[in-house]
Protein backbone atom coordinates (compact mmCIF):
# COMPACT_ATOMS: atom_id res chain seq x y z
CA UNK A 1 0.00 0.00 0.00
CA UNK A 2 1.36 3.38 -0.89
CA UNK A 3 0.51 6.31 1.29
CA UNK A 4 -0.29 9.87 0.39
CA UNK A 5 2.70 11.86 1.65
CA UNK A 6 2.09 15.30 0.14
CA UNK A 7 -1.25 16.99 -0.26
CA UNK A 8 -1.37 20.56 -1.57
CA UNK A 9 -4.86 21.99 -1.99
CA UNK A 10 -5.70 25.44 -3.34
CA UNK A 11 -2.35 26.86 -2.22
CA UNK A 12 -1.85 30.63 -2.39
CA UNK A 13 1.34 32.50 -1.67
CA UNK A 14 2.32 36.16 -2.06
CA UNK A 15 5.81 37.67 -2.03
CA UNK A 16 6.33 40.95 -0.14
CA UNK A 17 2.83 40.53 1.19
CA UNK A 18 1.35 43.65 2.74
CA UNK A 19 3.74 45.97 0.90
CA UNK A 20 3.11 48.04 -2.25
CA UNK A 21 5.33 45.54 -4.11
CA UNK A 22 3.11 42.59 -3.19
CA UNK A 23 2.97 40.01 -6.00
CA UNK A 24 1.11 36.74 -6.08
CA UNK A 25 3.41 33.79 -6.83
CA UNK A 26 1.00 30.92 -6.39
CA UNK A 27 -2.78 31.12 -6.73
CA UNK A 28 -4.58 27.86 -6.27
CA UNK A 29 -1.88 25.24 -6.88
CA UNK A 30 -2.64 21.55 -6.37
CA UNK A 31 -0.17 18.72 -5.89
CA UNK A 32 -0.37 15.17 -4.60
CA UNK A 33 2.56 12.84 -4.08
CA UNK A 34 2.48 9.23 -2.97
CA UNK A 35 5.26 7.38 -1.18
CA UNK A 36 6.32 5.54 -4.37
CA UNK A 37 6.10 8.51 -6.73
CA UNK A 38 8.70 9.54 -9.28
CA UNK A 39 7.16 12.79 -10.36
CA UNK A 40 8.06 16.00 -12.16
CA UNK A 41 6.77 19.52 -11.67
CA UNK A 42 7.15 21.55 -14.84
CA UNK A 43 6.32 25.11 -15.74
CA UNK A 44 7.64 28.21 -17.41
CA UNK A 45 9.94 30.58 -15.47
CA UNK A 46 7.65 32.39 -13.01
CA UNK A 47 4.99 29.67 -13.01
CA UNK A 48 5.33 29.26 -9.23
CA UNK A 49 6.95 25.83 -9.22
CA UNK A 50 9.88 26.78 -6.97
CA UNK A 51 7.50 28.53 -4.56
CA UNK A 52 5.35 25.41 -4.31
CA UNK A 53 8.24 23.08 -3.54
CA UNK A 54 9.60 25.41 -0.87
CA UNK A 55 6.40 24.68 1.05
CA UNK A 56 7.16 20.97 1.15
CA UNK A 57 9.70 21.21 3.97
CA UNK A 58 8.31 24.32 5.62
CA UNK A 59 10.75 26.86 4.18
CA UNK A 60 7.58 28.72 3.21
CA UNK A 61 4.20 28.49 4.91
CA UNK A 62 0.90 28.67 3.01
CA UNK A 63 -0.87 32.02 3.01
CA UNK A 64 -4.10 30.32 1.99
CA UNK A 65 -5.07 26.71 1.31
CA UNK A 66 -3.71 23.46 2.70
CA UNK A 67 -0.26 21.89 2.63
CA UNK A 68 0.02 18.54 4.37
CA UNK A 69 3.36 16.72 4.31
CA UNK A 70 3.74 13.36 6.05
CA UNK A 71 0.53 14.13 7.94
CA UNK A 72 1.78 17.49 9.25
CA UNK A 73 -0.28 20.59 8.57
CA UNK A 74 2.06 23.39 7.42
CA UNK A 75 -0.74 25.90 7.87
CA UNK A 76 -0.56 25.47 11.64
CA UNK A 77 1.64 28.30 12.93
CA UNK A 78 2.53 26.27 16.03
CA UNK A 79 4.01 23.44 13.94
CA UNK A 80 7.77 23.04 14.35
CA UNK A 81 8.93 22.32 10.79
CA UNK A 82 12.43 21.18 11.76
CA UNK A 83 11.67 17.43 11.85
CA UNK A 84 10.11 17.83 8.40
CA UNK A 85 13.36 19.25 6.99
CA UNK A 86 14.97 15.89 7.70
CA UNK A 87 12.17 13.94 6.05
CA UNK A 88 12.04 16.14 2.97
CA UNK A 89 15.42 16.65 1.31
CA UNK A 90 15.49 19.74 -0.89
CA UNK A 91 18.29 19.89 -3.47
CA UNK A 92 18.47 23.37 -4.94
CA UNK A 93 19.70 24.41 -8.38
CA UNK A 94 23.46 24.06 -8.78
CA UNK A 95 23.84 22.69 -5.24
CA UNK A 96 27.60 22.32 -5.79
CA UNK A 97 27.83 26.06 -5.13
CA UNK A 98 26.91 25.33 -1.52
CA UNK A 99 29.73 22.88 -0.90
CA UNK A 100 32.16 24.32 1.63
CA UNK A 101 34.41 21.65 3.10
CA UNK A 102 37.64 20.93 1.20
CA UNK A 103 37.27 17.20 1.93
CA UNK A 104 34.41 15.29 0.28
CA UNK A 105 33.66 13.05 3.29
CA UNK A 106 33.56 15.96 5.74
CA UNK A 107 31.23 17.95 3.53
CA UNK A 108 28.75 15.08 3.39
CA UNK A 109 29.15 14.43 7.14
CA UNK A 110 28.11 17.99 8.04
CA UNK A 111 24.38 17.20 8.23
CA UNK A 112 24.56 14.01 10.31
CA UNK A 113 27.04 15.73 12.68
CA UNK A 114 24.58 18.60 13.13
CA UNK A 115 22.00 15.95 14.04
CA UNK A 116 24.46 14.79 16.75
CA UNK A 117 24.76 11.29 15.31
CA UNK A 118 27.48 9.09 16.84
CA UNK A 119 30.76 8.91 14.86
CA UNK A 120 29.87 5.35 13.75
CA UNK A 121 26.45 6.49 12.61
CA UNK A 122 27.96 9.49 10.77
CA UNK A 123 30.35 7.14 8.98
CA UNK A 124 27.57 4.72 8.06
CA UNK A 125 25.36 7.50 6.71
CA UNK A 126 28.18 9.08 4.69
CA UNK A 127 29.17 5.73 3.23
CA UNK A 128 25.58 4.85 2.28
CA UNK A 129 24.89 8.28 0.81
CA UNK A 130 28.07 8.22 -1.27
CA UNK A 131 27.40 4.76 -2.60
CA UNK A 132 23.85 5.74 -3.53
CA UNK A 133 25.13 8.51 -5.79
CA UNK A 134 27.85 6.33 -7.29
CA UNK A 135 30.82 7.83 -5.45
CA UNK A 136 32.86 5.00 -3.90
CA UNK A 137 33.44 5.72 -0.19
CA UNK A 138 37.10 4.72 -0.13
CA UNK A 139 37.91 6.29 -3.48
CA UNK A 140 36.28 9.66 -2.78
CA UNK A 141 35.99 10.37 0.95
CA UNK A 142 39.41 12.02 1.22
CA UNK A 143 39.36 13.71 -2.18
CA UNK A 144 39.67 17.48 -2.54
CA UNK A 145 36.08 18.69 -3.04
CA UNK A 146 36.85 21.58 -5.37
CA UNK A 147 39.09 19.54 -7.66
CA UNK A 148 36.18 17.32 -8.75
CA UNK A 149 34.31 17.65 -12.03
CA UNK A 150 30.98 19.51 -12.12
CA UNK A 151 29.02 16.25 -12.24
CA UNK A 152 30.95 14.77 -9.30
CA UNK A 153 30.50 17.92 -7.22
CA UNK A 154 26.79 17.84 -7.86
CA UNK A 155 26.68 14.22 -6.65
CA UNK A 156 28.59 15.20 -3.50
CA UNK A 157 25.95 17.86 -2.83
CA UNK A 158 23.19 15.31 -3.38
CA UNK A 159 24.95 12.87 -1.02
CA UNK A 160 25.00 15.63 1.63
CA UNK A 161 21.21 15.77 1.50
CA UNK A 162 20.87 11.97 1.39
CA UNK A 163 22.97 11.67 4.56
CA UNK A 164 19.99 13.19 6.38
CA UNK A 165 18.08 10.09 5.17
CA UNK A 166 15.00 11.86 3.83
CA UNK A 167 11.90 9.97 2.72
CA UNK A 168 11.05 12.48 0.02
CA UNK A 169 13.68 13.99 -2.23
CA UNK A 170 12.95 17.20 -4.14
CA UNK A 171 15.45 18.21 -6.84
CA UNK A 172 15.31 21.60 -8.56
CA UNK A 173 16.77 21.44 -12.10
CA UNK A 174 18.97 18.46 -11.24
CA UNK A 175 20.84 18.23 -14.56
CA UNK A 176 21.17 21.92 -15.56
CA UNK A 177 24.67 22.68 -16.81
CA UNK A 178 25.93 19.09 -16.63
CA UNK A 179 27.69 17.47 -19.57
CA UNK A 180 26.05 14.42 -21.22
CA UNK A 181 28.03 11.95 -19.11
CA UNK A 182 27.35 13.78 -15.83
CA UNK A 183 23.69 14.02 -16.77
CA UNK A 184 23.37 10.29 -17.52
CA UNK A 185 25.12 9.33 -14.27
CA UNK A 186 22.95 11.63 -12.18
CA UNK A 187 19.75 10.33 -13.76
CA UNK A 188 20.89 6.76 -13.02
CA UNK A 189 21.52 7.73 -9.39
CA UNK A 190 18.06 9.28 -9.07
CA UNK A 191 16.42 6.20 -10.60
CA UNK A 192 18.30 3.96 -8.16
CA UNK A 193 17.31 6.11 -5.17
CA UNK A 194 13.72 5.68 -6.16
CA UNK A 195 13.85 1.98 -7.03
CA UNK A 196 16.29 0.65 -4.44
CA UNK A 197 16.25 3.09 -1.56
CA UNK A 198 12.47 3.42 -1.79
CA UNK A 199 12.50 7.19 -1.75
CA UNK A 200 9.73 9.30 -3.24
CA UNK A 201 11.33 11.66 -5.75
CA UNK A 202 10.06 14.82 -7.39
CA UNK A 203 12.09 16.84 -9.84
CA UNK A 204 11.40 20.44 -10.85
CA UNK A 205 12.62 21.03 -14.38
CA UNK A 206 12.13 22.83 -17.65
CA UNK A 207 14.25 20.26 -19.48
CA UNK A 208 11.50 18.13 -20.95
CA UNK A 209 13.93 15.54 -22.28
CA UNK A 210 14.95 14.84 -18.67
CA UNK A 211 11.32 14.73 -17.56
CA UNK A 212 10.42 12.29 -20.35
CA UNK A 213 13.37 10.07 -19.48
CA UNK A 214 12.89 10.03 -15.73
CA UNK A 215 9.41 10.87 -14.46
CA UNK A 216 6.29 8.76 -14.37
CA UNK A 217 3.80 11.46 -13.49
CA UNK A 218 3.87 15.15 -14.34
CA UNK A 219 2.28 18.23 -12.77
CA UNK A 220 2.19 21.31 -14.98
CA UNK A 221 2.04 24.76 -13.38
CA UNK A 222 1.26 28.02 -15.15
CA UNK A 223 0.61 31.43 -13.66
CA UNK A 224 0.71 29.98 -10.14
CA UNK A 225 -1.96 27.35 -10.83
CA UNK A 226 -1.86 23.63 -11.56
CA UNK A 227 -3.15 23.40 -15.12
CA UNK A 228 -2.47 19.76 -16.07
CA UNK A 229 -1.50 16.55 -14.40
CA UNK A 230 -1.26 12.98 -15.52
CA UNK A 231 1.15 10.27 -16.60
CA UNK A 232 4.21 11.45 -18.47
CA UNK A 233 2.82 9.83 -21.64
CA UNK A 234 -0.53 11.59 -21.38
CA UNK A 235 1.07 14.96 -20.76
CA UNK A 236 3.57 14.86 -23.62
CA UNK A 237 0.92 13.76 -26.10
CA UNK A 238 -0.70 17.19 -25.53
CA UNK A 239 1.93 19.04 -27.55
CA UNK A 240 -0.26 21.96 -28.62
CA UNK A 241 -1.31 22.81 -25.07
CA UNK A 242 2.29 22.61 -23.86
CA UNK A 243 3.36 24.95 -26.65
CA UNK A 244 0.63 27.38 -25.69
CA UNK A 245 2.02 27.38 -22.15
CA UNK A 246 5.42 28.24 -23.68
CA UNK A 247 6.88 24.99 -22.37
CA UNK A 248 9.40 22.85 -24.13
CA UNK A 249 8.54 19.46 -25.54
CA UNK A 250 10.80 16.40 -25.59
CA UNK A 251 12.47 16.28 -29.00
CA UNK A 252 11.04 12.85 -29.68
CA UNK A 253 7.48 14.05 -28.95
CA UNK A 254 8.02 17.08 -31.14
CA UNK A 255 9.26 14.92 -34.00
CA UNK A 256 6.27 12.54 -33.68
CA UNK A 257 3.92 15.50 -33.70
CA UNK A 258 5.51 17.09 -36.78
CA UNK A 259 5.47 13.76 -38.64
CA UNK A 260 1.80 13.40 -37.89
CA UNK A 261 1.15 16.92 -39.11
CA UNK A 262 3.01 16.07 -42.34
CA UNK A 263 0.52 13.25 -42.90
CA UNK A 264 2.39 10.23 -41.53
CA UNK A 265 0.39 7.71 -39.56
CA UNK A 266 2.27 7.70 -36.31
CA UNK A 267 1.34 7.67 -32.62
CA UNK A 268 2.24 10.87 -30.81
CA UNK A 269 2.33 9.53 -27.24
CA UNK A 270 5.91 8.28 -27.60
CA UNK A 271 8.70 9.12 -25.18
CA UNK A 272 11.88 7.50 -26.48
CA UNK A 273 13.70 7.21 -29.81
CA UNK A 274 12.99 3.46 -29.79
CA UNK A 275 9.25 3.96 -29.29
CA UNK A 276 9.01 6.47 -32.12
CA UNK A 277 10.98 4.15 -34.43
CA UNK A 278 8.51 1.36 -33.59
CA UNK A 279 5.58 3.68 -34.20
CA UNK A 280 7.01 4.64 -37.60
CA UNK A 281 7.48 1.00 -38.45
CA UNK A 282 3.90 0.04 -37.60
CA UNK A 283 2.64 3.18 -39.35
CA UNK A 284 4.34 2.30 -42.63
CA UNK A 285 3.56 -1.43 -42.63
CA UNK A 286 0.60 -2.18 -44.90
CA UNK A 287 -1.27 -4.24 -42.27
CA UNK A 288 -1.64 -1.31 -39.87
CA UNK A 289 -5.08 0.22 -39.45
CA UNK B 1 36.14 50.64 -37.67
CA UNK B 2 34.04 49.91 -40.71
CA UNK B 3 36.08 46.82 -41.49
CA UNK B 4 34.99 45.25 -38.19
CA UNK B 5 31.23 45.41 -38.58
CA UNK B 6 30.93 41.71 -39.27
CA UNK B 7 29.48 42.14 -42.76
CA UNK B 8 32.47 40.53 -44.44
CA UNK B 9 30.83 37.11 -44.49
CA UNK B 10 28.42 38.29 -47.19
CA UNK B 11 31.09 37.10 -49.59
CA UNK B 12 32.30 33.81 -48.14
CA UNK B 13 36.02 34.19 -47.52
CA UNK B 14 37.62 31.05 -46.18
CA UNK B 15 40.55 32.76 -44.53
CA UNK B 16 41.28 32.09 -40.87
CA UNK B 17 40.15 34.72 -38.46
CA UNK B 18 41.61 32.94 -35.51
CA UNK B 19 44.39 30.40 -35.25
CA UNK B 20 45.33 28.19 -32.35
CA UNK B 21 48.83 26.85 -33.00
CA UNK B 22 50.08 23.82 -31.10
CA UNK B 23 48.76 25.10 -27.78
CA UNK B 24 49.29 23.47 -24.40
CA UNK B 25 47.71 24.79 -21.19
CA UNK B 26 48.24 23.34 -17.73
CA UNK B 27 46.70 24.51 -14.46
CA UNK B 28 48.49 24.15 -11.17
CA UNK B 29 46.60 21.90 -8.77
CA UNK B 30 46.45 22.76 -5.05
CA UNK B 31 48.78 20.42 -3.24
CA UNK B 32 51.22 20.15 -6.14
CA UNK B 33 51.26 18.87 -9.67
CA UNK B 34 49.54 20.20 -12.76
CA UNK B 35 46.38 19.45 -14.63
CA UNK B 36 46.85 19.52 -18.39
CA UNK B 37 43.74 21.16 -19.87
CA UNK B 38 44.90 21.33 -23.47
CA UNK B 39 47.71 19.42 -25.04
CA UNK B 40 49.15 20.34 -28.43
CA UNK B 41 45.90 21.63 -29.90
CA UNK B 42 45.89 23.30 -33.33
CA UNK B 43 42.75 24.75 -34.80
CA UNK B 44 41.75 27.43 -37.29
CA UNK B 45 38.45 29.30 -37.10
CA UNK B 46 37.43 30.58 -40.53
CA UNK B 47 35.94 33.98 -41.17
CA UNK B 48 32.14 33.74 -41.16
CA UNK B 49 31.79 30.14 -40.01
CA UNK B 50 29.76 28.74 -37.10
CA UNK B 51 31.99 26.35 -35.23
CA UNK B 52 30.61 24.18 -32.42
CA UNK B 53 32.94 22.78 -29.76
CA UNK B 54 31.64 19.75 -27.87
CA UNK B 55 33.18 17.42 -25.30
CA UNK B 56 32.88 16.58 -21.62
CA UNK B 57 33.59 18.70 -18.60
CA UNK B 58 37.33 18.67 -18.26
CA UNK B 59 37.87 18.07 -21.98
CA UNK B 60 39.35 21.56 -22.36
CA UNK B 61 36.40 23.31 -24.05
CA UNK B 62 36.21 26.31 -21.73
CA UNK B 63 39.98 26.65 -21.70
CA UNK B 64 39.87 26.82 -25.49
CA UNK B 65 37.17 29.51 -25.33
CA UNK B 66 39.22 31.62 -22.91
CA UNK B 67 42.24 31.45 -25.20
CA UNK B 68 40.31 32.99 -28.05
CA UNK B 69 40.36 36.57 -26.78
CA UNK B 70 43.43 36.46 -24.60
CA UNK B 71 41.67 35.93 -21.27
CA UNK B 72 44.13 33.08 -20.99
CA UNK B 73 47.62 32.99 -22.49
CA UNK B 74 48.83 29.53 -23.46
CA UNK B 75 51.79 28.01 -21.64
CA UNK B 76 53.10 26.76 -24.97
CA UNK B 77 52.06 27.62 -28.52
CA UNK B 78 50.36 30.72 -29.89
CA UNK B 79 46.87 32.05 -30.47
CA UNK B 80 46.61 34.50 -33.37
CA UNK B 81 43.47 36.66 -33.64
CA UNK B 82 43.16 38.56 -36.92
CA UNK B 83 46.93 38.60 -37.20
CA UNK B 84 47.50 39.60 -33.56
CA UNK B 85 49.27 37.31 -31.09
CA UNK B 86 47.43 37.14 -27.74
CA UNK B 87 50.83 37.10 -25.98
CA UNK B 88 51.24 40.77 -26.75
CA UNK B 89 49.52 42.56 -23.89
CA UNK B 90 49.51 45.84 -25.82
CA UNK B 91 47.17 44.23 -28.37
CA UNK B 92 44.63 42.93 -25.83
CA UNK B 93 42.28 45.82 -26.35
CA UNK B 94 42.14 45.28 -30.09
CA UNK B 95 41.90 41.50 -29.65
CA UNK B 96 38.94 41.77 -27.26
CA UNK B 97 37.25 44.12 -29.61
CA UNK B 98 37.63 41.58 -32.41
CA UNK B 99 36.51 38.59 -30.33
CA UNK B 100 33.76 38.89 -27.69
CA UNK B 101 32.96 36.14 -25.20
CA UNK B 102 29.55 35.37 -23.66
CA UNK B 103 29.64 33.07 -20.62
CA UNK B 104 27.25 30.63 -19.00
CA UNK B 105 25.89 32.76 -16.16
CA UNK B 106 24.10 35.87 -17.40
CA UNK B 107 24.38 37.51 -13.96
CA UNK B 108 28.17 37.37 -14.04
CA UNK B 109 28.39 39.63 -17.08
CA UNK B 110 25.99 42.43 -16.30
CA UNK B 111 27.48 45.59 -14.82
CA UNK B 112 24.88 48.37 -15.08
CA UNK B 113 21.40 49.03 -13.72
CA UNK B 114 19.79 49.75 -17.08
CA UNK B 115 20.01 47.61 -20.18
CA UNK B 116 21.14 50.47 -22.42
CA UNK B 117 23.87 51.46 -19.96
CA UNK B 118 25.03 47.88 -19.76
CA UNK B 119 25.26 47.59 -23.53
CA UNK B 120 27.04 50.97 -23.68
CA UNK B 121 29.69 49.92 -21.15
CA UNK B 122 32.14 48.52 -23.73
CA UNK B 123 31.99 51.35 -26.30
CA UNK B 124 32.16 53.98 -23.54
CA UNK B 125 35.36 52.41 -22.30
CA UNK B 126 36.78 52.77 -25.78
CA UNK B 127 36.36 56.51 -25.28
CA UNK B 128 33.97 56.97 -28.21
CA UNK B 129 31.83 60.07 -28.64
CA UNK B 130 28.31 59.97 -27.16
CA UNK B 131 26.59 59.90 -30.54
CA UNK B 132 28.77 57.07 -31.67
CA UNK B 133 28.06 55.11 -28.47
CA UNK B 134 24.35 55.71 -28.91
CA UNK B 135 24.43 54.44 -32.48
CA UNK B 136 26.35 51.32 -31.46
CA UNK B 137 23.90 50.56 -28.63
CA UNK B 138 21.00 51.14 -30.99
CA UNK B 139 22.26 48.72 -33.61
CA UNK B 140 23.29 46.12 -30.99
CA UNK B 141 19.79 46.18 -29.50
CA UNK B 142 18.32 45.94 -33.00
CA UNK B 143 20.47 42.89 -33.68
CA UNK B 144 19.05 41.08 -30.66
CA UNK B 145 15.57 42.44 -31.36
CA UNK B 146 15.34 44.10 -27.94
CA UNK B 147 14.57 47.80 -28.30
CA UNK B 148 11.75 47.20 -25.82
CA UNK B 149 14.28 46.19 -23.15
CA UNK B 150 16.34 49.38 -23.49
CA UNK B 151 15.20 51.02 -20.26
CA UNK B 152 14.60 47.87 -18.23
CA UNK B 153 16.66 46.81 -15.22
CA UNK B 154 18.75 43.75 -16.14
CA UNK B 155 17.90 41.90 -12.91
CA UNK B 156 14.22 41.94 -13.85
CA UNK B 157 14.80 40.15 -17.14
CA UNK B 158 14.36 36.45 -17.85
CA UNK B 159 17.45 34.30 -18.33
CA UNK B 160 17.07 34.35 -22.10
CA UNK B 161 16.66 38.13 -22.15
CA UNK B 162 19.73 38.56 -19.93
CA UNK B 163 21.83 36.42 -22.24
CA UNK B 164 20.61 38.43 -25.24
CA UNK B 165 21.62 41.61 -23.41
CA UNK B 166 25.05 40.09 -22.73
CA UNK B 167 25.32 39.32 -26.45
CA UNK B 168 24.30 42.91 -27.25
CA UNK B 169 27.06 44.15 -24.94
CA UNK B 170 29.53 42.15 -27.00
CA UNK B 171 27.97 43.24 -30.29
CA UNK B 172 28.29 46.92 -29.36
CA UNK B 173 32.04 46.40 -29.70
CA UNK B 174 31.46 45.39 -33.34
CA UNK B 175 33.36 42.13 -32.98
CA UNK B 176 34.23 39.91 -35.92
CA UNK B 177 33.76 36.79 -33.81
CA UNK B 178 31.53 35.89 -30.87
CA UNK B 179 32.50 33.02 -28.58
CA UNK B 180 29.59 31.51 -26.63
CA UNK B 181 30.86 29.44 -23.71
CA UNK B 182 27.85 27.27 -22.79
CA UNK B 183 25.70 30.37 -22.99
CA UNK B 184 22.46 28.38 -23.17
CA UNK B 185 23.25 25.82 -20.45
CA UNK B 186 21.27 27.50 -17.67
CA UNK B 187 18.32 28.71 -19.74
CA UNK B 188 14.80 27.36 -20.06
CA UNK B 189 13.67 26.10 -23.50
CA UNK B 190 12.24 29.45 -24.48
CA UNK B 191 15.42 31.26 -23.42
CA UNK B 192 17.52 28.79 -25.40
CA UNK B 193 15.42 29.35 -28.49
CA UNK B 194 15.70 33.15 -28.11
CA UNK B 195 19.48 32.96 -27.88
CA UNK B 196 19.84 30.45 -30.73
CA UNK B 197 17.64 32.60 -32.98
CA UNK B 198 19.90 35.58 -32.32
CA UNK B 199 23.03 33.52 -32.95
CA UNK B 200 21.64 32.19 -36.24
CA UNK B 201 20.75 35.73 -37.33
CA UNK B 202 24.24 37.06 -36.51
CA UNK B 203 25.78 34.15 -38.36
CA UNK B 204 23.70 34.88 -41.46
CA UNK B 205 24.86 38.50 -41.26
CA UNK B 206 28.46 37.28 -41.41
CA UNK B 207 29.64 37.21 -37.79
CA UNK B 208 31.93 34.31 -36.98
CA UNK B 209 30.50 32.13 -34.18
CA UNK B 210 32.31 29.74 -31.87
CA UNK B 211 29.78 27.93 -29.66
CA UNK B 212 30.85 25.66 -26.82
CA UNK B 213 27.86 23.49 -25.92
CA UNK B 214 26.62 20.30 -24.27
CA UNK B 215 23.53 20.15 -26.47
CA UNK B 216 24.05 17.92 -29.50
CA UNK B 217 20.95 19.43 -31.11
CA UNK B 218 22.67 22.85 -30.97
CA UNK B 219 25.93 21.50 -32.36
CA UNK B 220 23.91 20.09 -35.28
CA UNK B 221 23.12 23.68 -36.35
CA UNK B 222 26.79 24.60 -36.81
CA UNK B 223 28.83 24.54 -40.03
CA UNK B 224 31.57 22.50 -38.41
CA UNK B 225 32.12 20.63 -35.13
CA UNK B 226 35.27 20.04 -33.11
CA UNK B 227 35.10 17.32 -30.46
CA UNK B 228 37.56 17.68 -27.58
CA UNK B 229 38.54 14.83 -25.32
CA UNK B 230 41.14 14.99 -22.59
CA UNK B 231 42.68 18.16 -23.93
CA UNK B 232 43.03 17.00 -27.52
CA UNK B 233 40.94 17.25 -30.67
CA UNK B 234 39.35 13.83 -31.01
CA UNK B 235 37.11 14.49 -34.03
CA UNK B 236 36.59 17.34 -36.44
CA UNK B 237 34.19 17.70 -39.35
CA UNK B 238 30.78 18.89 -40.57
CA UNK B 239 27.84 17.79 -38.34
CA UNK B 240 26.86 15.08 -40.80
CA UNK B 241 30.30 13.47 -40.56
CA UNK B 242 30.53 13.79 -36.79
CA UNK B 243 27.03 12.44 -36.13
CA UNK B 244 27.41 9.80 -38.84
CA UNK B 245 29.92 7.93 -36.71
CA UNK B 246 27.89 7.06 -33.67
CA UNK B 247 30.31 4.41 -32.44
CA UNK B 248 33.15 6.90 -32.14
CA UNK B 249 30.92 9.41 -30.38
CA UNK B 250 29.76 6.72 -27.98
CA UNK B 251 33.37 5.83 -27.23
CA UNK B 252 33.80 9.48 -26.21
CA UNK B 253 30.66 9.21 -24.03
CA UNK B 254 28.77 11.52 -26.36
CA UNK B 255 25.80 10.74 -28.56
CA UNK B 256 24.00 11.86 -31.69
CA UNK B 257 21.00 14.25 -31.37
CA UNK B 258 17.71 12.50 -30.45
CA UNK B 259 16.36 12.97 -33.99
CA UNK B 260 19.30 11.03 -35.45
CA UNK B 261 18.73 8.29 -32.86
CA UNK B 262 15.15 7.87 -34.08
CA UNK B 263 16.39 7.69 -37.68
CA UNK B 264 18.94 5.02 -36.84
CA UNK B 265 16.46 2.86 -34.94
CA UNK B 266 13.73 3.26 -37.55
CA UNK B 267 16.14 2.26 -40.30
CA UNK B 268 17.14 -0.82 -38.30
CA UNK B 269 13.46 -1.82 -38.34
CA UNK B 270 13.33 -1.40 -42.11
CA UNK B 271 11.69 2.03 -42.34
CA UNK B 272 13.13 3.91 -45.34
CA UNK B 273 14.69 7.05 -43.82
CA UNK B 274 16.88 8.84 -46.36
CA UNK B 275 20.25 10.24 -45.37
CA UNK B 276 21.10 11.33 -41.84
CA UNK B 277 18.48 13.77 -40.56
CA UNK B 278 19.75 15.86 -37.61
CA UNK B 279 16.80 18.18 -37.05
CA UNK B 280 13.01 17.70 -36.89
CA UNK B 281 12.59 19.49 -40.22
CA UNK B 282 15.16 17.30 -41.96
CA UNK B 283 13.54 14.15 -40.61
CA UNK B 284 10.10 15.09 -41.91
CA UNK B 285 11.48 15.42 -45.45
CA UNK B 286 13.66 12.30 -45.11
CA UNK B 287 10.69 9.93 -44.98
CA UNK B 288 9.25 8.42 -48.15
Amino acid sequence: MTELIVEVRDLWHWYLRGTPLETVAVQGAELELRSDDLAAIVGHTGSGKSTVVQHLNGLLRPHRGTVRVFGQDLGDPRLDARPLRRMVGLVFQQPEQQLFDPTVGDDIAFGPRQLRCTPEEVRRRVRTAMERVGLGFDAYKDRYTFGLSGGEMRRVALAGVLALEPRLLVLDEPTAGLDPRGRAQLLDSIRALHAQAGMAVVIVSHDMDVVAELARSVWVLAGGRTVMHGSVREIFARVDELRELRLGIPQVSELAHELRRAGHRVRTDVLTAGELAEALYSGTSPSSP
Amino acid sequence: MTHANGALGATPIRSSLLEVRDVTVAYRVPGGGANVALSGVSLAVHEGEWLAVIGHNGSGKSTLAKLMNGLLIPGRGDVIVAGMNTRETALHRAIRQAVGVVFQEPEDQIVATLVEEDVAFGPENLGLARDEVRALVQSALDAIDAQDLRLRAPHQLSGGQKQRVAIAGVLAMRPRCIVLDESTAMLDPEGRREVLDVVARLHRAGTTIVAVTHFMSEAALADRIVVLSEGRIALEGVPREIFGDRERLRALDLDVPPVAQVAERARALGVGVRGLPLTVGEFVTALP
